[in-house]
């Protein structure tokens, strides 16, 4: 489409970026708490990398950068999801502690 | 230049007839985009969450810089960096809303442990006050009240239920008489709560007795009621372990 236009040059730091993303997203446990943006992630970048090793330079960095941004996402929804867990617990925890307290022993 | 003109205006009616029949192809532009328009209400979502602007100001800085990317490149008509860049846009949207909404289960955590924190010591506080109760007694006399004798009934059956813990019997003198005459005294008043328990059913052996005659007041023995308050028994109840240290 733009072949009379100046070349794209390689996606290098997209897809480094991309890369650096998936793998931030991954250890914050994306892959278990936000699956459907974690798969998206994983698949835009390694088709952002074939693309990139057939020379389709402009669309490998529109991927790469993609995917860069669902794994922003990803972690994001993660580390809400695992929060939102932990807030349960404390909260289950603080309602079980308001239950029918036992009083057998005696008062005056 | 007449004939540019014509020619002009020939090809934009072609071009406007493009687009109404063919609205889904690229090569012409509709009038706005679903991703743009879903970009557009996510930034703005985002913006207006009070949350999101502070923990995520990050991810809604790289969604207004794509959001504009995207609106500039609709307006050079180049769709697909549009679409490119109103999904960079969305997506950091999502993860500026998401973050703020971490922040907000962040502080109901906060808040339930600081609760749990305050309601386990309350229920340590209470327990502790149940396990000690008070039983007073008239001037120099060891009989037990209507009151007592109720208490020991309800005191030996909580032991039945709980058969590891045990009880101990304190008993006081105010401080009127000699000291030996108020040891013997508050003897006297904490074997008679024995006797009771005993008479209720619990084994002599989970019951300790201790007399302090006058030498553990609580209230002042100038006064008749501060007098009152020290003709006492004491009575504790271990915890499971046997243990009456959190009674004190």
């Amino acid at each position: 489409m733009a072949s009379n236009a100046a070349p794209v040059p390689p996606p290098t730091p997209a897809l480094a970026g991309g890369s650096a993303a998936v793998d931030a997203a991954r250890s914050a446990g994306a892959a278990e708490l936000a699956p459907v943006e974690m798969g998206s992630a994983t698949g835009k970048l390694e088709r952002a990398q074939a693309l990139a090793r057939d020379g389709k330079n402009l669309e490998a960095r529109r991927l790469a950068e993609e995917a860069a941004a669902d794994a922003a996402a990803a972690r994001a929804k993660a580390g809400a999801e695992r929060s939102r867990r932990a807030a349960t617990e404390a909260e289950s925890g603080v309602a079980s502690l308001r239950g029918p307290a036992p009083s057998n022993t005696p008062r005056p | 230049m007449p004939m540019t003109r014509m020619t002009c205006r020939r090809t934009a009616t072609v071009l406007v007839a493009l687009a109404a029949t063919a609205l889904t192809a690229c090569q012409t532009l509709p009038l706005d985009d679903p991703e743009l328009a879903a970009a557009r209400t996510a930034v703005a979502q985002a913006r207006a969450d009070d949350q999101a602007t502070g923990v995520g100001a990050t991810d809604i800085a790289s969604a207004e810089q794509a959001l504009q990317g995207a609106e500039a490149a609709w307006k050079d008509r180049d769709a697909d960096e549009a679409r490119h860049q109103a999904y960079l846009a969305r997506r950091h949207a999502e993860a500026a809303l998401a973050l703020g909404q971490q922040a907000r289960f962040d502080a109901r955590t906060q808040q339930a442990a600081a609760e749990g924190a305050r309601l386990r010591q309350e229920a340590a506080t209470r327990e502790a006050a149940a396990r000690q109760a008070e039983l007073h007694f008239a001037s120099d006399q060891a009989g037990l009240t209507a009151q007592a004798r109720r208490l020991a009934a309800r005191v030996a059956a909580a032991l039945q239920q709980y058969p590891e813990r045990r009880v101990r019997i304190e008993g006081h003198a105010d401080s009127r008489g000699s000291d030996a005459g108020n040891l013997r005294l508050s003897q006297r008043r904490a074997e008679a709560f024995r006797q009771a328990l005993q008479k209720a059913g619990v084994d002599a052996a989970r019951i300790d007795v201790q007399a302090y005659g006058e030498s553990r007041p609580t209230a002042d023995n100038a006064t008749a009621a501060g007098r009152c308050e020290n003709r006492r028994v004491e009575l504790l109840v271990s915890n499971g372990e046997g243990r009456f240290d959190a009674a004190r």
